[in-house]
């Protein structure tokens, strides 16, 4: 297993993200992030460290369905995605504990635990 | 001498003009219309609807005065053929959320292809009458204007809800929300010496709700279920520098607030209704307490994102208008009250300094 990735999202994917689905929300979407940077990448790096600075804006639809839809997607636990996932940003410090509380209370349909 | 001999083809074409001219003047003789304003272009097959404006024409200051208008526009818009015009000459003050919702309502007769049109007699006042040459109302109402405003201070009316792209300017809803931070951004810098960190933080609020509403007008503001309002889906934006900052426009043509809740979650409370119970909605919305059928708790964080938005200092003035809710902010608190007449859509408005 690798140590650490590192993805600017306005650098890597774009620098304003919207919406849950793609393409019915548009192109640059929370799904479409997460199955395009996280999934491939959870189980081959130890630290998946994301740079939120420069983002013109980062909309619950987006950031719901990018991390927290993580829990849903892989049906794992959202302690997993909070120690895999590294949040970083000197622009925007709210928004790590935002993004902390989505994926805490991220709604698994399994109910596995 | 020489001689003349008709041809063929002229006597065809004094043919089809004596026709012409004989339907013309049946039509004049059985509706009572005299010949100049035939020969002007005046088609008579439409009906004129006159409406005379004075006054304030705002939503936010005369809502149940405005909304009188709109009822009968609306109404008179539901006929066939029918030529609106629109005496604005005596309007004192107009803000832009009613140019806004008249678009609104016009695109969608668009849609379902009513035969109308429209004519606005523009207000005597000159600041007024350029706000309206500048607003970009002309884009929607002249078939050859580009829609480009010349005018720093002044972010067009734009829209774009239909399928997440602008057909018109081909502009994704995320390089709509980019064109308008940069616009603030522009304007912030111009006017105030906010430094770098505090002005990007106060523009990324501002974006995310815009993000916000756009997204609402996809997700909530309408009833996937639905299908027949899905094609008429769409947003409005405006935006302009006042005296104390940035005020900002957006409006969606969607089912409203309340009414999209109580048709996903409320089935038992929909013959409740009352104002109480709207407004208990509405707060609870606000709160991000409201959950949809679907009890999906990933959802419906869009409109408590939006009033963490409202409740920053940054906001002078905000209104809310839904069906038949109002909510106000302004120095003074805040206040929610109930309306007579429902508005379709949502409105919101605010300043940002």
């Amino acid at each position: 297993m690798k140590d650490e990735l590192k993805i600017k999202i306005s650098k890597d994917y774009y620098k304003m993200p919207m919406g849950r689905y793609y393409p019915k929300d548009g192109d640059y979407t929370g799904d479409k992030f997460r199955k395009e940077f996280l999934e491939p990448n959870f189980d081959e790096y130890k630290k998946i460290i994301i740079d939120l600075d420069d983002l013109y804006a980062c909309p619950s639809s987006f950031r719901e369905e990018a991390f927290a839809g993580l829990v849903r997607a892989l049906k794992i636990k959202p302690q997993d995605v909070l120690d895999k996932l590294v949040f970083e940003t000197i622009d925007f410090p709210d928004l790590i504990n935002t993004i902390h509380d989505e994926i805490k209370n991220a709604y698994n349909k399994q109910k596995l635990f | 001498m020489q001689s003349y001999t008709l041809t063929n083809s002229f006597k065809r074409h004094q043919i089809v003009r004596e026709r012409r001219n004989l339907k013309r003047n049946r039509i004049i003789k059985k509706r009572g219309i005299n010949k100049r304003r035939y020969a002007n272009g005046f088609n008579v097959s439409f009906e004129v609807v006159p409406y005379k404006i004075k006054g304030v024409f705002s939503f936010i200051h005369e809502y149940d005065k405005a909304m009188s208008f709109f009822e009968g526009f609306i109404r008179n818009g539901k006929k066939n053929r029918v030529k609106h015009f629109i005496d604005m000459s005596d309007v004192e003050n107009i803000t832009i959320e009613v140019l806004l919702y008249m678009v609104s309502i016009t695109n969608i007769w668009k849609k379902k292809r009513y035969k109308y049109k429209l004519e606005i007699k523009a207000p005597k006042d000159v600041n007024l009458r350029s706000l309206l040459s500048k607003s970009g109302l002309s884009k929607y109402y002249r078939g050859n204007g580009s829609g480009h405003i010349n005018e720093v201070n002044i972010y067009p009316m734009c829209d774009g809800g239909e399928d997440t792209i602008d057909p018109e300017t081909n502009i994704s809803a995320n390089d709509r929300c980019i064109d308008i931070s940069d616009f603030a951004e522009r304007l912030f810098k111009e006017t105030t010496d906010i430094d770098r960190l505090t002005l990007k933080r106060k523009l990324f609020k501002l974006t995310n709700a815009i993000a916000e509403m756009i997204r609402n007008t996809n997700d909530h503001a309408y009833d996937d279920q639905v299908d027949e309002f899905r094609p008429l889906r769409n947003w409005y934006f405006f935006a302009g520098r006042v005296q104390d900052g940035i005020s900002f426009y957006f409006l969606d043509n969607g089912k409203g607030i309340i009414n999209t809740a109580k048709r996903q979650i409320i089935d038992p409370l929909k013959s409740i209704g009352g104002e109480k119970v709207d407004i208990k909605i509405m707060k609870e919305i606000f709160e991000g307490k409201f959950r949809s059928r679907t009890k999906k708790p990933e959802r419906n964080k869009g409109m408590p994102e939006i009033k963490d938005f409202f409740d920053n200092d940054d906001i002078i003035v905000n209104t809310v208008i839904t069906n038949n809710i109002i909510y106000q902010k302004t120095g003074d608190g805040e206040e929610f009250r109930t309306t007579n007449t429902s508005f379709k859509g949502t409105l919101y408005v605010w300043i940002l300094k």
